[in-house]
């Protein structure tokens, strides 16, 4: 499974498939302070992207892919506190 | 390696299918009738994509594609028909169905494989 | 197609055969029911997926031909045309064609030279028939008209972005995707499609409406927006979104440049098929005669699209012949193509058109099943009927050698029970073998029509018990025959109608196909309601043919009298027709019956009819033998042949001229000792009683003298090959549980030999 749960942090890695916004909304969900890693991540499905929109969570990384980057830069960038002290 | 379910009461069609996808690395589950294949997928085999003819004996495509569908595991899987060059009605009668989008046959293999690269995660 | 190419040019002509096959079918029944759905339905989808399949092979023609058919088909099944007789009649002679073009390609592996005119002709005839209503135009793949804001509501560093890529000065695409909520369930993932996008040079993502998390928010509704810039053309940009297309919005800044002339679809297409066709490997016999046809073919192509001069290719081809290689002319290919040609199957070899034999049955893959498998599997349950019939011999041993009869009884109970279950695996292996003799009937629907036309005698054709199976090899073996039977009853049966009114009957004769199942047979009869055999004309004409002398033939009972339009170049027809002529009679049918196990026997009444009655076992596959013993070996005789095993004290033979005869039921059967056809020694002595195997044959009864009979056997018959493969009077061997051999007559054979 590309959407690996390790306590308050989710990770994806590859990419993610469609079934996975489910998961990722009930982590987000019933998570305290949950963050989300996209360093390893080389697609979300548009669905995924979708919750990410929707509940903009901390961000531990962006991804490494510069295609989904430029493409995520503008919609999570200025997500949370967590991202920028990473950045 | 990602497994492609396909229908067609064609033998001819489904060997030359599974010929040119297995050489290009797909794992093929080939199904005479869209009735078998929907006990192959009642019976919890998950392919990562399904080929379907719609014009077949007993149930056509697009009452397999409706079944498949409400197939919970089934719900978001891309599923290609194959049509002829003139078959508008039958696609958009098939996208309404819930199908993902078709391939004209006789299918190209070029074009099978920038199909399932745009489709296929 | 390259590896693999060949079982999948088989696996369509085997499918191919069965598609033109039940087309066939349902047009000919279409004819009488011109309103029914479903077999339209069925009519097309058979012709549709012909034309698919046809589609993988180079047979373009076929394609053309088929395709032809479906348009007129698809407006049949719209309810814009009514199937006709006229209709049904191109369309015949459109399957006709194709059938035999898959034979020719088969053969030849590519079609007969004027194998394009003939389907040019045949796509005319059946355009005819069309409603040359004007088609609707396909909708576009493109949406609607790209509104002038479409950048409208974007965040500001996102057009700052656009106007840049806007600025690329090349012409661009404009694309604004907006995914309907329930893309998802349709298997679509809108950001992959836009990540794929060919010439992305911008993209942007934003929601259609605030998107809010909480218990409420559904994942699987989408509700995003993409806008994007592409540098590829328009029509590349459509194909990749061809799917979506009724989602999406797509716009051209300029227009795209046109296609330079090179890129001519058609021109490319015919310039490609001869790279292909030149990069095979040919016969070298023929090679000059390729290079000079692809000689004619370029410089007809090139100069007219000014890729080259004629005598460019003249000079290519010269240095081809002289290099007995086609680089030169490959390389002029080349040059016109920018990419290189793939090798792909078509290679020209001496042509053999026309001698396509019409309506010869042929063995088809019905079974969807790899056959060799299923075959194997009933080898092995046969092996197993074989190895468990050794547990009586081991039974026999235990008591006689070791006297041990306990154990022998154990042996036995075990050899029940093993039979039971050998039973049961062979009836479940049979079952899969098992096809309807629909399958083998329904080809004759045509025939009759056609020999019915031909002879003009109208008639009614009524096939019953379609759906009775029986082995596949039986139901194959029966096409011949029955073809014989139903030729002679149409033919020589039925009378003409003028003479049916003359004698009270309807004008329309009746040819009835039936099958049914009697215990572990099947029993098919061709029956007509016609004039009836003429038993006294048979009488005259078998003496006249010195079959039998005057006297028997006068002592004869009807019955007997006949049976005898069975034996060898007997012909009650004054003339040989075009229809049974040939020279095959009855004679041949009775043969091509018994190889497969059955009998076949007649009933005829004057004025009423002839019955021709076939009985086949279900299966042939296991043999039931009476084993008999010649000279210290073993030979098993057909069970179903044998009518009674007796024993002749050596006085009650009678002998008067020719063989001695026995009389049983009041009736001289002729004695036969085995041992003088099979050209065994003499018997050293002759025995006090004789041991008489009284069977049934095509000269009828006979009494066959053998050394001492032995026990019914089940076997699974071998057949012979190397010096034994010759000799006709052998049909077989088996190997029996004790592991000897066992020789399997052929009876009717083994009688032709002086006795």
């Amino acid at each position: 499974m590309p959407l690996v749960i390790d306590g308050s942090l989710a990770r994806i890695e590859g990419a993610a498939r469609v079934d996975e916004a489910e998961t990722l909304v009930s982590f987000l969900e019933t998570t305290a302070d949950p963050v989300v890693d996209l360093g390893p991540t080389n697609h979300l499905h548009t669905a995924v992207l979708q919750v990410l929109m929707a509940y903009r969570p901390a961000l531990a990384t962006l991804p490494e892919d510069p295609v989904l980057l430029a493409l995520l830069r503008p919609l999570l960038g200025e997500a949370g506190p967590e991202l920028n002290r990473a950045a | 390696m990602k497994n492609i379910l396909l229908v067609d009461d064609s033998a001819t069609v489904l060997a030359s299918m599974r010929q040119v996808l297995e050489r290009g690395g797909y794992a093929v589950e080939a199904c005479t009738a869209p009735e078998l294949a929907l006990t192959r997928l009642n019976g919890g085999y998950r392919p990562d994509m399904v080929i379907t003819d719609l014009n077949m004996p007993g149930m056509d495509g697009i009452a397999f594609i409706t079944a498949a569908r409400r197939l919970p595991p089934c719900r978001f899987i891309p599923i290609l028909v194959l049509t002829t060059e003139s078959g508008q009605v039958q696609r958009d009668r098939a996208k309404a169905a819930g199908a993902t989008g078709w391939l004209v046959k006789p299918v190209a293999p070029e074009k099978l494989f920038d199909v399932l690269r745009q489709v296929l995660a | 197609m390259s590896e693999g190419g060949s079982s999948l040019k088989e696996q369509f002509l085997i499918e191919g055969r069965d598609l033109v096959e039940s087309a066939g079918e349902c047009l000919l029944r279409l004819e009488k029911e011109p309103d029914d759905s479903a077999l339209v339905a069925s009519l097309f989808r058979a012709v549709h997926t012909l034309k698919g399949n046809s589609g993988l092979f180079p047979v373009p023609p076929l394609t053309r031909v088929v395709h032809a058919a479906e348009d007129v088909l698809d407006e049949v099944r719209a309810g814009n045309l009514t199937l006709d007789s006229e209709m049904a009649d191109v369309l015949l002679d459109a399957l006709d064609q194709v059938s035999a073009w898959l034979d020719a390609f088969d053969r030849l592996d590519h079609l007969p030279d004027e194998a394009d005119e003939v389907a040019s002709g045949l796509a005319a005839r059946l355009a005819v028939f069309r409603f040359d209503a004007d088609a609707p135009p396909e909708p576009g793949d493109s949406g609607p008209d790209l509104a002038a804001d479409w950048l409208d509501g974007l965040p500001a560093g996102d057009l700052a972005a656009a106007e840049t890529a806007l600025r690329t000065g090349g012409p661009v695409v404009l694309i604004d995707y907006t995914p309907d909520s329930g893309c998802f369930f349709r298997g679509e993932d809108p950001l992959r499609f836009m990540l794929t996008l060919p010439g992305r040079v911008w993209l942007a993502v934003t929601a259609t409406q605030p998107l809010l998390p909480g218990p409420d928010f559904d994942p699987y509704q989408a509700a995003l927006r993409f806008r994007a810039i592409s540098t590829a053309s328009l029509s590349e940009v459509q194909t990749h979104l061809a799917y979506v297309a009724a989602q999406v919005a797509i716009g051209a800044q300029t227009p795209p440049p046109a296609a330079p002339s090179t890129a001519d679809p058609v021109l490319r297409a015919l310039l490609e098929a001869t790279a292909e066709a030149l990069a095979c490997p040919g016969p070298a016999e023929a090679f000059a005669g390729r290079m000079a046809s692809t000689a004619t073919v370029l410089s007809a192509l090139l100069p007219q699209a000014g890729l080259g001069a004629e005598a460019a290719v003249m000079a290519a081809r010269d240095q081809a012949l002289a290099a007995g290689q086609a680089t030169a002319l490959q390389d002029l290919l080349a040059a016109a193509l920018a990419p290189k040609p793939a090798p792909v199957a078509a290679s020209p070899a001496a042509a053999d058109p026309a001698a396509a034999p019409k309506a010869a049955p042929r063995r088809q893959g019905v079974l969807k099943v790899d056959q060799a498998r299923i075959d194997m599997l009933m080898k092995l349950a046969g092996e197993l009927i074989v190895a468990k019939n050794g547990l009586p011999f081991l039974a026999n041993r235990a008591e006689e050698v070791f006297g041990s009869r306990a154990m022998a009884r154990e042996i036995r109970a075990q050899f029940d029970v093993f039979n039971r279950i050998v039973d049961e695996l062979q009836t479940a292996v049979m079952q899969v073998r098992m096809v309807p003799l629909g399958s083998v009937f329904d080809r004759f629907r045509r025939l009759v029509r056609d020999l019915s036309r031909q002879v003009d005698k109208p008639l009614v054709f009524v096939v019953e018990g379609e759906e009775t199976e029986a082995d596949k090899n039986i139901v194959e073996d029966l096409g011949e025959p029955l073809i014989h039977l139903i030729r002679n009853a149409v033919d020589h049966g039925l009378e003409t109608p003028a003479e049916r009114r003359a004698a009270g009957k309807p004008a329309e004769g009746q040819v009835r196909l039936s099958a049914r199942l009697a215990e572990d047979k099947v029993v098919i009869e061709v029956a007509d309601d016609g004039r009836g055999v003429d038993v006294a004309r048979v009488r005259a004409k078998a003496v006249e043919r010195g079959l039998i002398s005057a006297d028997e033939a006068a002592q004869m009972p009807d019955e007997a009298a006949l049976r005898l339009i069975l034996r060898a170049g007997f012909s009650t027809a004054e003339t040989i027709s075009n229809l049974s002529g040939r020279g095959v009679g009855m004679d041949v049918v009775a043969t091509m019956v018994e190889r497969s196990g059955g009998t076949l026997s007649l009933r005829s009444q004057p004025g009423r009819g002839t019955t021709v009655t076939i009985t086949l076992p279900l299966s042939m596959t296991v043999r039931r033998l009476m084993m008999v013993e010649l000279d210290g070996s073993q030979y098993g005789v057909p069970l179903e042949m044998v009518l009674e095993t007796a024993r002749i004290p050596q006085d009650q033979l009678h002998r008067h001229l020719g063989p001695p005869q026995i009389v049983r039921r009041d009736r001289l059967i002729p004695l036969c000792d085995l041992r003088r056809p099979l050209r065994l020694a003499p018997r050293p002595q002759e025995p006090a009683e004789l041991s008489v195997l009284i069977v049934a044959t095509a000269q009828g009864e006979v009494g066959l003298i053998v050394d001492a009979f032995r026990s019914g056997t089940e076997v699974i018959p071998q057949p012979l090959d190397g010096p034994l493969a010759g000799l006709a009077c052998l049909s077989g061997a088996a190997l029996l549980g004790d592991g000897s051999i066992l020789m399997i007559l052929d009876l009717e054979e083994v009688l032709k030999c002086p006795w």
